[in-house]
């Protein structure tokens, strides 16, 4: 070589070209990529479905797919632009390219993080979740954004600590008001997929859990509460969750020294026995021994009926059982199972151990350290529910249909839809660091999910994913896609704030709340509403961005082309993202004649796309 | 009778609705039973015997929701001779022997017609908590979303093909999030009149029934097309929504929402305020046939200022509560619709730092008339300082029995959660007897 500078030149060269080739590698061809574990899920599920006879759907067309797949990874319809240049583009690897470029894109956190969030809020049993709700989505986006690993955010929600407010991470604790109980049932349902909160009061009637099972769990979080912010007044909703391992730790102190007390003392019945001297059946403060003197004293003011400054063995007992009464568990730090039988009673202590492995952290230890432990159980190696929760959940998400139905009653005890696939998923997701990004273009990538809908046949043994399911949009979605099509201007609405208050009145929040619903609902669930209807049919926004004239989408569509047809054509690309058949011209055109105006023709036509039920499903 | 899953719409609604083992075979007669019991009566006959007995039932339920808990002590449970009474006085009504709080002069004018239950004792004192079991009798839990009263009844005794919905909640909504349809599905949710003023919200065909029935034959012919392709049943789903959407905005029966109907003279009765204009729509709503109606009062949660707060509020509730049970008793439409007042726990006999009394639901009071119900009646007692109940305690449950008595509605159907638990409408309790004989 001539210069030296050059075989560095050559070398990286070199480097960047084997990067690529190893880029692309593993995009096509290694054992855990997308696309080869895409390929063992097609080959376990058309094997099966052959055997069974039964035919699948074919795959959906270019136009069908890139909707579908926009809607699914980034929360709205592609332009009528993009759908052409789609369809256009003859290269033979374009479904996987659009994949990962909308993976890609910002849209894809926002969308996403907008479900995670519905997942943990349809489900909120605290009246304060609103104080975190818009935190909690953008904490999620950003971990999304980054591709941060399943397991990472688990952890970081279920060990989350401090400041509410300005805290996304503490969405889920608040959720379910730092309540062991409810965070238990709330963990094992989110990431696991077990339905474990009916073995809370008895052994679980039909799956294998048993009660004490149910409290180990809880027992993960007894050492958490959730309490106004110090320094605040009741007018400003701060709030923080705390530890209580220093009040735990003094509570233990004293109930030692309560039982050293009692040891030398004795049990309040037995006091009459003990110190009665005079033999008058009551005891004075005279007669019992100074160090007893402050809890006579107490027990005096409590239960003296007669004032006369003595207490009779019925007034002692009855202020021994008052104090029975009250929870001597709180404060203690641990977590007691309650006794059914005698639910005045304690009850039984329970130490933190993890039902799926029987991994348990140790005893009384600090809050800090059992929830770390539960994040590191909840997603290790020997646990492989972690990983079979969230694939059957993003797997119903985009196929209308999970492995197991309802998405979040997994376990053992249920048999899942082609387990193999299932666990091929699983195991990929595991090695590629619980990717989300992973999982998501594996299961875009498969054939299974680019298959033409049909309805779900009327038997329930009938196999599942010879095609996919119709299902509805979710309300962030379409509100996504009513303002893009629609071409409307949120920002113009009254009530839409800029002032930085959050859009509590939003058309958004409109939305949210006309068409919202919970994610883990199955799909067969999810029916429309009254109020829906008469949303996308009569509410003056739809009606004023419909018209025909001023500033509206279609005002300038009707303004650009003279040619019917041509409107017609483009309409139906911009709201069923393809064009229209032959027979839907016909009908338009016999409409046609009957409606003399050429303005209203089209705002009917408008009206029917947007109120269609192909307009509000997903696929 | 079939058991049906939760799920499942109810088909035969109009005539099945409302049976109950005990009111029908009271009603079918001694020779219909025996026939029955001899078999020769199929209970297809036996229905279709009792048939036309159910349609004519027709009951109707109001709610009053007072939202935040309100004060035993200053609405119906005054206690004027003790410390915990605060500065409250009782007034007579026109019972003798029953006094309420100053606040509630019109109400006491109508004692005739209002049961009291004064020793109501519940384990909740948390506001979404309280709020949901006092709609859905029964503690929240996260694996099951119970379906309110309000749809469980208007699910069962409810006209399905009526053109307004059977379940209709008139006012905010804050804090009452959790009531819903539950398992039942969002069919059952109560339909949301946000104020008494205005319409339901997008029911105005701003275009004109003519061209709405145009564009949804457009659009039930455009979509031929996509129902083809693998979306038939959803496709049917849509259309039927549609057409029962369609049927409300155009029905004549929506007038109903609309109160400026009424003459001067019952408008005058029930008062300029919000609350008292949604008593006067609930009682329009129940002669257009809606079974199940909850018109809300905000602001009961007085843990500062409680004297001063309640006295403002008493006043539109005092007023609309009374012109409605007039309203009804005129109209001779008492005895087929039960009025509930009530709120989801009491307050603290403790009057705190700031004037104001806190949550209690260890004992606390409630109202009701109509719907066969005895009034000008106190079922239990609260002790003298008014921290606890005295005697006859009435748990929520007990409530909820009480409703569905008036209403047969079987308590003990089932409906399955989602994740196959049976749930009976109302789990245990006991009919407080004495509120019907």
């Amino acid at each position: 070589m001539r210069r030296p500078g050059a075989i560095f030149h050559f070398l990286a060269c070199l480097l960047t070209v084997f990067a690529a080739v190893a880029f692309t590698n593993r995009l096509f061809g290694e054992d855990d990529s997308p696309r080869s574990v895409a390929d063992g899920v097609d080959r376990i599920i058309s094997e099966a479905l052959k055997a069974e006879k039964v035919e699948t759907t074919a795959l959906v067309s270019d136009e069908e797919f890139l909707r579908r797949v926009s809607l699914d990874l980034t929360g709205t319809v592609p332009s009528p632009d993009e759908l052409t240049l789609f369809t256009l583009d003859p290269g033979p690897s374009k479904r996987s390219s659009r994949i990962s470029s909308l993976l890609a894109s910002e849209d894809y956190p926002e969308t996403w993080g907008r479900y995670w969030r519905d997942v943990i809020a349809y489900r909120s049993q605290d009246q304060r979740f609103g104080i975190v709700r818009e935190q909690l989505r953008r904490w999620i986006r950003d971990q999304l954004r980054e591709d941060r690993g399943w397991d990472k955010i688990a952890v970081d929600l279920l060990t989350a600590t401090g400041d509410i407010n300005t805290n996304g991470q503490t969405g889920l604790v608040l959720a379910q008001m730092g309540e062991a109980n409810e965070l238990a049932a709330e963990t094992s349902r989110l990431f696991l997929g077990i339905q474990l909160q009916c073995a809370q009061c008895h052994d679980h009637p039909y799956d294998r859990w048993k009660r004490e099972e149910f409290h180990q769990l809880a027992a993960f979080f007894p050492r958490l509460r959730i309490r106004r912010k110090e320094g605040t007044e009741g007018g400003q909703r701060q709030f923080e969750i705390v530890a209580t391992d220093s009040s735990a730790r003094s509570f233990q102190r004293q109930q030692a020294a309560q039982g050293n007390f009692s040891k030398r003392y004795g049990d309040p019945s037995t006091w009459v026995e003990r110190y009665d001297r005079n033999s008058d059946g009551t005891v004075s403060m005279r007669e019992v021994p100074k160090a007893l003197s402050g809890l006579f004293g107490r027990f005096l003011r409590a239960g003296d009926k007669d004032k006369d400054r003595h207490l009779s063995a019925g007034e002692i007992k009855a202020v021994a059982s008052m104090a029975m009464s009250r929870p001597r568990n709180r404060g203690s730090g641990e977590h007691y199972m309650p006794n059914l039988e005698n639910p005045q009673s304690r009850g039984t202590l329970i130490h933190p151990e993890f039902f799926v492995t029987r991994k348990s952290p140790g005893e009384r230890i600090d809050d800090a350290d059992r929830r770390q432990a539960l994040g590191g159980f909840l997603t290790g190696k020997d646990n492989p529910w972690f990983a079979r929760a969230l694939v059957n959940r993003v797997w119903k998400e985009l196929l209308g249909k999970g492995f197991v139905e309802p998405i979040d009653d997994m376990g053992p005890d249920r048999s899942p839809d082609y387990p193999e696939a299932l666990d091929l998923l699983a195991e990929g997701c595991r090695q590629n660091g619980y990717s989300l990004k992973w999982l998501l273009s594996a299961i875009t990538l498969t054939e299974t999910y680019q298959r033409k809908i049909r309805e779900p046949s009327p038997s329930p043994e009938a196999p599942s994913f010879a095609a996919v399911t119709c299902s509805r949009m979710s309300a962030g979605k379409l509100y996504r896609t009513i303002v893009r099509v629609l071409e409307l201007r949120p920002d113009r609405f009254p009530g839409s704030s800029s002032r930085g208050r959050g859009p509590r009145n939003s058309l958004e929040s409109n939305f949210e709340r006309i068409f919202g619903f919970d994610p883990s609902t199955p799909t067969e669930d999810v029916a429309g509403t009254i109020p829906q209807a008469l949303f996308l049919m009569n509410s003056p926004i739809i009606t004023q961005a419909i018209r025909s004239s001023g500033d509206t989408m279609l005002a300038r569509l009707l303004g650009s082309y003279k040619d019917d047809r041509l409107v017609f054509d483009e309409l139906y690309l911009k709201a069923h993202s393809r064009r229209p058949t032959a027979g839907e011209w016909e009908i338009f055109s016999k409409y046609r004649k009957s409606v003399p105006d050429r303005g209203e023709v089209f705002e009917d036509l408008l009206w029917s796309l947007v109120n269609s039920t192909e307009f509000i499903s997903e696929r | 009778m079939k058991m049906n899953s939760g799920q499942e719409p109810y088909e035969q609604a109009g005539v099945f609705a409302g049976l109950s083992r005990r009111g029908f075979l009271g009603s079918v007669g001694a020779t219909g039973v025996g026939a029955a019991a001899a078999g020769s009566l199929g209970l297809r006959d036996l229905v279709a015997l009792r048939a036309e007995d159910l349609q004519k039932k027709g009951m109707s339920v109001i709610v009053l929701w007072m939202q935040g808990g309100p004060s035993q002590f200053e609405t119906f449970d005054p206690k004027p001779g003790h410390d915990n009474g605060g500065p409250t006085e009782a007034i007579k009504t026109v019972v003798p022997g029953i006094r309420i709080a100053e606040h509630w002069p019109l109400v006491a004018e109508h004692m005739k017609d209002i049961a009291l239950v004064r020793s109501m004792t519940n384990r909740e004192g948390n506001h979404q908590r309280a709020t949901y079991q006092l709609h859905t009798g029964y503690a929240p839990t996260g694996s099951v979303k119970h379906p309110s009263l309000g749809s469980l009844i208007s699910k069962e005794v409810g006209d399905a093909s009526h053109d307004l919905p059977q379940f209709v909640a008139i006012g905010s909504s804050r804090g009452l999030s959790g009531i819903s349809g539950g398992f039942l599905g969002v069919g059952y949710d109560p339909f949301s009149v946000s104020s008494p003023d205005r319409p339901p919200e997008n029911t105005k065909v701003s275009a004109g029934k003519a061209r709405l029935d145009r564009a949804i034959g457009l659009l039930n012919n455009l979509e031929g097309e996509f129902a083809g392709s693998g979306a038939g049943d959803r496709v049917k789903e849509h259309r039927a929504l549609y057409a029962k959407a369609r049927k409300l905005a155009t029905s004549k029966r929506l007038e109903a929402f609309n109160i400026a109907g009424e003459s001067e003279k019952t408008r005058e009765l029930y008062g300029d305020g919000s609350f008292g204009k949604g008593c006067l729509l609930a009682r329009r709503l129940v002669e257009a046939g809606v079974t199940y109606i909850e018109v809300r009062s905000n602001g009961w949660d007085t843990h500062n200022d409680n004297f001063e707060r309640i006295s403002t509020l008493a006043g539109g509730v005092d007023r609309g509560y009374a012109a409605l049970i007039a309203d009804l008793r005129d109209r001779g439409m008492l005895e087929q619709t039960l009025v509930l007042w009530m709120g989801e726990f009491g307050r603290t006999p403790r009057i705190n730092g700031r004037t104001g009394r806190d949550h209690y639901p260890r004992v606390f009071n409630l109202a009701i008339s109509g719907g066969g119900v005895k009034g000008g009646q106190v079922i239990g007692s609260s002790t003298d300082d008014g921290s606890s109940v005295k005697d006859r305690p009435v748990k929520v449950e007990d409530l909820f029995s009480s409703v569905c008595y008036a209403l047969d509605v079987d308590t003990d159907k089932e409906h399955n959660s989602p994740l196959g638990r049976p749930l009976k409408i109302v789990d245990g309790g006991e009919t407080m007897l004495e509120l019907f004989s």
